[in-house]
């Protein structure tokens, strides 16, 4: 399974017109890095960084297809890359996503825009509110930098490792709630890595990740190809029984009745 | 009854022991004030009955435990860290500045911690 990382660095400047805002380099530091632990799990066949422009990724995908990872400023209808551009809207959604993995570290894009990639049968797993992230502007490679998207990593590496999209979604969640445990439990064990020094984590770090963990785990929603709309058959026909059942037994009630009169 | 605290603050994990957790007549008490209370006697019956039902506090108290458990560990977050919410990066006195005046991104974290705070003592 071949997948494409898309972790913008962001070093242009955006004109003041554009949709997204220019992201602070400690924040794409620390996507870079949680995109860098999910490359050692994945087949990856292209990673996009500076180069990460929607005219250079989009004409790539096109020729390329494949699954995608990607990183960067999200809303509910648009995603953007380097330069605050967009690369995916609601309105221009390319042919190539369909068949393929779509899973985007991005603030709300699961309120509208993942479900239009749904829709064009694409398997898409994001976030539906804004993402909560603990940054550092001289992070290094280490556990608590790729901590708080753990679950849509975890998605990715899922689907890698052969689990059908269902348990993907699962497994995000349950690797969320394990890592949430971890912190809260063994955050003495870590050491947080930055340029200059290393910190050892406490309980008050543990307190600060995991609470913008729980923020991105509550945030996160699946939506399978063919639209976004999940329909839980169980329920539907748990409901038409119950009101098969209701009707059976207010027209026993009504016949009763009837003979009680008669 | 003792017993049921001591295994309740046990079960706890060692980042959560020292916070802010049990609203009760008006103060907040941590895991261990309330292990300290139980060990010593003095524990009141009905907030051992109220930790034992998980029936801990109203909608109200529960913000007010919020913003003050975020405030608790902030102000120890050393300056080299930011907090990005929604790709906008907050120093950390920005991010106590926004939970004290309750701006959006201020509610948004408290409501974040009200969350975990659930998971943890309301299962």
């Amino acid at each position: 399974m071949d997948w494409v990382i898309i972790s913008p660095t962001d070093e242009e400047d955006c004109h003041p017109l554009t949709v997204f805002e220019k992201v602070d380099s400690a924040v794409y530091r620390v996507l870079n890095i949680h995109a860098d632990y999910a490359q050692q799990y994945l087949t990856v066949v292209k990673r996009f960084k500076q180069d990460a422009n929607p005219s250079t990724v989009l004409e790539y995908l096109s020729k390329h297809p494949a699954n995608i990872l990607a990183f960067g400023h999200g809303n509910t209808k648009a995603m953007g890359l380097n330069e605050c551009k967009i690369w995916l809207d609601v309105n221009h959604i390319p042919e190539w996503v369909k068949g393929k993995n779509v899973v985007l570290v991005s603030c709300l894009t699961g309120v509208e825009l993942g479900k239009k990639l749904a829709e064009k049968g694409a398997n898409y797993y994001g976030l539906d509110n804004v993402g909560m992230l603990v940054a550092a502007k001289d992070a290094e490679f280490c556990r608590f930098f790729y901590a708080d998207f753990i679950g849509l990593l975890e998605a990715a590496i899922s689907l890698a490792n052969g689990y059908s999209e269902e348990e993907a979604a699962k497994r995000a969640k349950i690797r969320w709630k394990n890592e949430i445990e971890y912190w809260l439990n063994f955050y003495s064990e870590e050491e947080i890595k930055l340029t200059s020094k290393t910190v050892r984590c406490n309980s008050q770090l543990a307190q600060l990740l995991t609470t913008c963990m729980v923020h991105n785990m509550h945030s996160f929603v699946w939506f399978p190809p063919g639209g976004a709309e999940t329909v839980n058959w169980g329920a539907v026909v748990g409901a038409l029984a119950l009101l098969s059942f209701i009707a059976v037994a207010f027209k026993a009630m009504e016949e009763k009745r009837k003979r009680v009169m008669v | 009854m003792k017993e049921f605290i001591v295994r309740w603050f046990r079960s706890l994990p060692p980042a959560e022991k020292d916070m802010p957790a049990i609203p009760y007549n008006g103060k907040i008490y941590t895991p261990r004030q309330i292990y300290e209370m139980a060990i010593s006697n003095t524990l009141p019956d009905d907030l051992q009955s109220k930790i034992e039902r998980r029936e801990f506090t109203t909608a109200m108290e529960v913000y007010r435990l919020g913003v003050e458990r975020v405030l608790t560990y902030l102000k120890s977050i050393p300056p080299d860290f930011v907090i990005s919410v929604g790709g906008k990066p907050y120093t950390v006195e920005q991010l106590i500045e926004a939970v004290e005046k309750g701006t959006p991104v201020g509610r948004a974290f408290v409501e974040a911690e009200i969350r975990k705070w659930e998971l943890l003592y309301r299962g």
